[in-house]
């Protein structure tokens, strides 16, 4: 951006009349060789100025002694130097501790820390490379206050949840991811290393440029590009490592669970089991954690290509990432391999040209999770220690004493066959007009192609110890096998054009003015089928059409389609450096929602004020104070496609005639809710920023309050409906939080550390319900058969409601 | 300005002006299936969409299926729930025993299944109207709909009392209308016969692919049943005596036909609602599969592969011997030890796993011969469920009869229905006439569901019932479901009692 800017502006230079010639070097401190790329202007005349080149050398022409030289280099302190009788000028510049400077990706542009009135966090490469990690969410755990990274599952691969202040809506909370300027689903394809940064923009002024899909807040990520001017640079990167599982429960041995077994039973009035008569004997038995947890290796490799010339840059990168499960080792195994190109052309000094693409195949093998019943974890601790593993003839035990639902977690590790491969492109090019006079136009054509298959084979097992009788409970056996394919296709595209402006009056007022369209298409195509009855219980051989049973063989075709198309504007104003202003209109048309509710309009505002560069300011150690305060709206539009409208559907078939012919019928399932319409969040955030000490430590605070309404959600309804819930505008809520960050840094010998903390608190309740203002119930629970979590007024969303029991168990002690 | 940048920076507004102009671009309509505005246009639309609402009939199970036999017969004195022990479907142990839960996914998939039933068919009554198609066609299927819909009605108001009256397909804003009473569903479910009666067409105007569909005899047997609860007899009489004299139906020669696979669709099959062994697929709703659960319920366990439900009770069995000789038609309705069961093998305890009950349901039984050929049998039970017999509405017509004062015609019917077993004619009158008519529904129609709505019309369920747990006022009904009551915030109450 700021070889762009130099360029331009060296284009539009005048030959001035040369007086005096300056030549020097400049170097950066704590290196040898000379910094390329310095800018050095004339201050006072901004039409005289030249950049340093390769060797770190420069040259500049003055009009006078009186003349006086600015150095800046971004991430150092600009040094102003008066020419006087030198004409050689050798300057050190030193770094700047302060992030006043540093660029914030805002979406659809870019603007300097210092000069944002919204709330945005903002993570670098270096902060991204600090610490290891697997996954891209991973980068924002503990980073960024009023971000909430919390990992569901412990199986490689999986995915994270992003919560950015709070749960906002009962619809899908996930904030809208955008790469290098495309709105993606999931993060699962990035590679954590090509990341140069990640911003999010948390309140809703600054998310509200991304309008109707802004609600839950915004993560743009920039991924790496090369620089101009810059020898081309081969780097390997390469870990190996093992991961095992830090701690295990503290569980019953098989004694321990005899002794307890025997007192439950004589409390019950009953005789227990002759088996427990001497618990010692059974000594530990199986540790059920024992067998399922394992030690899993990772892996990683990539090499990176980076470099430019004069007018491209390029970066490409290849890397390979594989992990096994420590539940199920390969069975659980994800692996990862991604291409990725970044490279742009100055093509005529007035147009870019330029390209983001990546392409990612990855592979999971998939064990059951998060389940009730069936997850091998859930199984292992559910599971008594008494049962062995493996019977005395090799094959697989079932338990006597577990509940008939918990199976023996190594036999169903073993039978789990469920992969699921993608291979997805997403990638961008663009061309970036500059008219001059400040305009540029730039139009982006991007894509983000899926093509995944999912392939499960359920083999056939019976762990009964007489298989004739088959007396195994239902957990333990599956006595047809089965296998099932899933292909899936998502092709969602975009055009983007965006023209923008920006131009300063008077040294004293700075305006960037933004205008652009966005249409999005987004097509899912899904197909497969499955069978039963293979011949082969080998998972080789799993094909639909290797079946003895050729009527089980079945198909299924889905495929939908939607549309959004967006216009959007955004004014920023500078008013000398102290006085900032912001306002933002998007208008979101989606084709989710009926022809009366299609289009949703999201304004925002927000203003700041840095008082510490007011004339009055005299508190030295705070270099910077800034009050910001907004208000904007954003839209949540996560919901399927049609709802607005009912589909009928065939396949409600009955049987007529006397030869037992399957008829058709045909009928919605879902009943029409035509007056459906946007969610929208409506925020308020105030915040403040402090810089101490030219940057040794910053301190930031923001206090907000969020209300989204009309959230989106197929709630559950009577059943006198006779037709599953509609999506319905279902809920009001009210978000308040509090959010404080801070960082301590400080560079002693070039060794650079900081020290940083964040905390945020978030009150979250429902001010209202739809409908008759009946609680919305979700979150069934299998074995009560009812829902455990509610959502009713005065409580967060999705609040858990328990009955309170207190009994006294060994006085009621009763068959 | 050069003129390339000039071109380049047209062709980039003519860009904005062609994505801002595509009016089309937010019109998206399903690519699979088709929206409700642009269905129902055709006669194959009409049929598509009754269709669609005969599919809820065969619902069974949870989230949404029809329990007829549970209510029908495990609440009565006739059987007992079964299973292989207390906790196997435990919740109908406990309605059996009248400590009914009232939060049980058996009541609430009842009742889900018959508003699904309602529900597509108020959507052919608003939809089908407006079709341009033969008029007799679109008649008939108005009355299809119309049957269906007073059918599920009739379940409601049966098994719970009064119940919301969705007469349309409702908007959101009307999820939480409140309970209608009793009466009001009654008188509903007496106009939609009425209409439907006089829409549908008669048994021999079908095509024999068309079998199965509802007919003019099978709105006048269902609206006879609703006179006879409402002890409108002389109603009842008339719609008995119409449907008699219609020649439309006649009793099976042999009553052991009735049961057999041929037998499905027999000449006295009045309603009957249609599965099949079709291979692949599982219970309920929502999917294509035409099987019932009713084949492997009831069938024993152990070498047998059931699951040994609707155990027949030794009062049941021992009306049967109540003439001082053995009905014939016991040895169709109960398995006894000893008894060939199909080509499955011979009835013992042992071969039932030890379980030690001495009879089990037969009318459902199927051999393993009759399976599909493939996949998963337990859910593909191809028996038909004879819900509306000829037999039943002689015996309606006798005791319409008899409550009319016309004793003459009930035993008339009454001895019908006994002459095709070959067993002695009634020759009683006044009350033992009357027990004579309630006896002869007990036996002929044994395990077929009647019996405990049988027995609350008629006002004997207390004193059958009462050794049972049975009291009068709260359990001629079964709880409204718990769910429902929280779903509508309180708009919907509880029946009194539970």
């Amino acid at each position: 951006m700021r070889f762009l800017h130099i360029f331009i502006f060296i284009m539009f230079s005048v030959m001035a009349h040369s007086q005096i010639t300056v030549t020097g070097k400049v170097n950066l401190v704590n290196e040898t060789e000379g910094a390329i790329g310095v800018s050095i202007s004339l201050i006072g005349n901004n039409s005289v100025g030249t950049i340093t080149d390769i060797d770190g050398t420069y040259e500049i022409t003055v009009p006078d002694k009186n003349a006086v030289l600015e150095f800046s280099f971004i991430g150092y302190l600009t040094q102003n130097i008066v020419v006087g009788n030198q004409t050689i000028i050798d300057v050190v510049l030193s770094e700047n501790a302060s992030q006043l400077d540093e660029i914030v990706v805002t979406g659809y542009a870019t603007q300097k820390r210092s000069n944002i009135s919204g709330s945005v966090a903002t993570l670098s490469s270096k902060d991204i490379a600090e610490k290891p990690i697997l996954r891209v969410e991973q980068a924002l755990q503990g980073q960024t206050a009023g971000v909430q990274v919390t990992q569901n599952s412990g199986s490689p691969g999986s995915t994270l949840s992003v919560r950015v202040r709070g749960v906002g809506t009962i619809n899908n909370s996930d904030p809208l991811y955008i790469v290098d300027g495309i709105p993606v689903e999931g993060l699962d394809f990035l590679n954590p290393n090509d990341i140069e940064s990640i911003n999010v923009l948390k309140d809703a002024a600054s998310a509200a440029i991304y309008g109707s899909r802004g609600a839950n807040g915004v993560v743009l990520i920039t991924t790496k590009s090369g620089t101009k001017n810059q020898e081309g640079k081969i780097s390997y990167e390469g870990y190996y490592g093992v991961q095992r599982v830090g701690r295990l429960l503290d569980l019953l041995n098989a004694s321990e669970y005899a002794t307890l077994q025997n007192e439950a039973y004589l409390a019950a009035g009953k005789t227990p089991p002759l088996e427990f008569a001497n618990p010692s004997v059974l000594g530990n038995g199986t540790d059920w954690q024992e067998a399922i947890f394992q030690t899993a290796p990772m892996s990683n490799h990539q090499i990176t290509i980076s470099g430019g010339g004069e007018t491209t840059n390029h970066n490409l990168s290849a890397n390979y990432f594989s992990q096994d499960g420590i539940v199920g080792g390969p069975k659980a195994n994800f692996q990862r391999a991604t291409v990725r190109l970044n490279s742009s052309y100055d093509v005529k000094s007035w147009l870019t040209l330029g390209n983001n693409l990546g392409f990612t195949w990855l592979t999971r093998d998939g064990l059951t999770e998060n389940s009730q019943y069936n997850s091998p974890v859930i199984r292992a601790i559910n599971m008594d220690p008494i049962t062995p593993i493996k019977k005395a003839d090799d094959t697989y035990a079932y338990s006597f004493y577990a509940d008939t639902d918990i199976a023996n977690p190594i036999n169903g590790i073993e039978q789990t066959h469920n992969n699921w491969t993608s291979n997805r492109f997403v990638g961008n090019v663009y061309s970036n007009i500059n008219f001059g006079k400040g305009f540029t136009f730039k139009t982006t054509a991007s894509m983000d192609v899926t093509f995944a298959v999912q392939k499960t084979f359920n083999p056939k097992y019976d762990l009964s110890n007489v298989p004739s009788i088959s007396e195994a409970p239902v957990a333990e056996k599956n006595l047809i096998n089965s296998v099932g394919i899933g292909n899936n296709t998502w092709n969602n595209k975009q055009i983007e054009n965006v023209l923008t402006w920006t131009r300063s009056f008077n040294n004293k007022h700075d305006l960037a003015l933004i205008g652009g369209t966005a249409a999005i298409l987004n097509r899912f195509d899904g197909n497969g089928g499955g069978n039963t009855n293979l011949p082969s219980n080998d998972p080789k051989d799993a094909f639909i059409s290797n079946t003895i049973d050729p009527a089980s063989i079945r198909s299924y075709q889905v495929a939908s389609e939607s549309t959004l198309l967006s216009y959007f504007a955004r004014a920023n104003y500078e008013l000398s450096d102290k006085y900032l202003f912001s306002g933002t209109l998007r208008a979101d048309g989606s084709s989710k929602f009926g022809k009366n509710n299609r289009f949703g309009y999201f304004p925002s505002f927000s203003a700041g004020w840095i008082i510490s560069k007011e004339k009055f300011w005299n508190v030295k150690p705070i270099s910077n104070l800034k009050l910001r305060a907004s208000w904007g709206q954003n839209g949540n539009d996560r919901i399927g496609e049609y709802s607005f409208s009912t589909v009928v559907l065939t396949g409600q078939n009955y049987t007529f005639g006397q030869d037992e012919i399957i008829t058709n019928g045909s009928v919605a399932l879902t009943s029409a809710n035509p007056d459906l319409k946007w969610e929208t969040s409506t925020q308020t955030n105030f915040g403040v920023d402090v810089e101490l000490l030219e940057g040794m430590v910053d301190f930031t605070a923001d206090y907000y309050v969020k209300t989204t309404s009309d959230m989106l959600y197929a709630a559950p309804i009577p059943l006198v409906a006779g037709t599953a819930a509609p999506i319905q505008n279902v809920a009001t809520a009210e978000n308040k939080g509090l959010e404080f960050g801070t960082i301590f840094r400080k560079s002693l010998k070039g060794l650079k550390y900081s020290l940083g903390g964040n905390i945020a608190f978030v009150e979250s309740r429902i001010t209202g319900l739809g409908r008759g203002g009946e609680p919305v119930n979700s979150g069934y629970v299998q074995f009560a058969n009812a829902d455990a979590a509610r959502t009713d007024v005065g409580q967060p969303l999705g609040s858990f409601f328990w009955l309170c029991y207190r009994r006294d168990f060994s006085k009621s002690a009763r068959s | 300005m050069s003129v390339n940048k000039f071109f380049i920076k047209c062709a980039f507004l003519l860009a904005i002006v062609f994505t801002s102009c595509q009016k089309d671009f937010l019109e998206k309509n399903p690519i699979i299936g088709v929206t409700e505005e642009n269905f129902y246009k055709t006669d194959k639309d009409a049929i598509a969409g009754v269709n669609a609402a005969y599919a809820t009939l065969q619902f069974q199970l949870s989230p949404a299926g029809h329990f007829r036999w549970f209510w029908g017969d495990i609440m009565s004195d006739d059987a007992i729930k079964g299973g292989s022990g207390d906790n196997d479907v435990n919740d109908l142990l406990r309605l059996e025993t009248f400590k009914g839960p009232v939060n049980t996914p058996l009541l609430e998939s009842e009742w889900s299944a018959n508003y699904e039933g309602i529900y597509r068919a108020n959507v052919v009554l608003e939809k089908v109207p407006q079709i341009e198609m033969d008029e007799r066609l679109k008649a008939r299927i108005l009355g299809e709909a119309k049957f269906i819909r007073a059918w599920n009605y009739y379940n409601l108001v049966t098994v719970f009392g009064g119940v919301p009256l969705a007469d349309k397909v409702l908007a959101p804003s009307e999820y939480n209308i409140p309970r209608a009473t009793a009466e009001q569903i009654w008188d509903f479910i007496e106009k939609d016969l009425k209409e439907a009666s006089a829409s549908l067409w008669l048994r021999s105007e079908y095509e024999s692919s068309d079998l199965g569909r509802i007919t003019k005899g099978s709105a006048d047997a269902l609206l006879a049943k609703v006179y006879l609860w409402r002890k409108k007899w002389a109603d009842a009489k008339k719609v008995t005596d119409d449907i008699i004299k219609s020649n439309e139906f006649s009793l099976v020669t042999r009553y052991e036909d009735i049961f057999t696979l041929d037998g499905e669709n027999n000449s006295e099959s009045v309603f009957e609602i249609q599965y099949m062994n079709a291979s692949g697929g599982n219970w309920g709703k929502n999917n294509a599969n035409e099987g019932s659960f009713t084949n492997v319920f009831t069938r024993a366990r152990g070498q047998f592969g059931g699951f040994g439900f609707n155990i027949p009770t030794q009062d049941f069995v021992d009306e049967f011997f109540k003439e001082g000789f053995e009905d014939p038609r016991l040895k169709s309705t109960v398995f006894r030890v000893g008894d060939a069961m199909g080509d499955r093998g011979i009835f013992t305890i042992e071969a039932t796993g030890n379980i030690p009950y001495l009879y089990y349901a037969k009318k459902y039984f199927n051999s393993k011969s009759e399976e599909a050929p493939f996949g998963d049998p337990s859910p593909n039970g191809g028996s038909n469920d004879r819900v509306i017999r000829f037999s039943d509405v002689l015996l309606m017509h006798a005791e319409a009869s008899y409550q009319s004062g016309d004793e003459t015609s009930a035993k008339n019917s009454l001895n019908l229905v006994r002459a095709r077993v070959s067993i002695p004619p009634i020759s009683f009158s006044g009350e033992a006439l009357l027990n004579a008519i309630y006896r002869e529904r007990r036996i002929e129609l044994g395990l077929e569901s009647h019996r405990f709505f049988d027995l609350v019309r008629t006002g004997k369920a207390p004193e059958v019932l009462g050794n049972l747990g049975f009291k009068a006022g709260t359990h001629e009904i079964f709880p409204i479901p718990q769910s429902q009551i929280l779903a509508t915030n309180g708009a919907i109450t509880q029946n009194p009692g539970y």
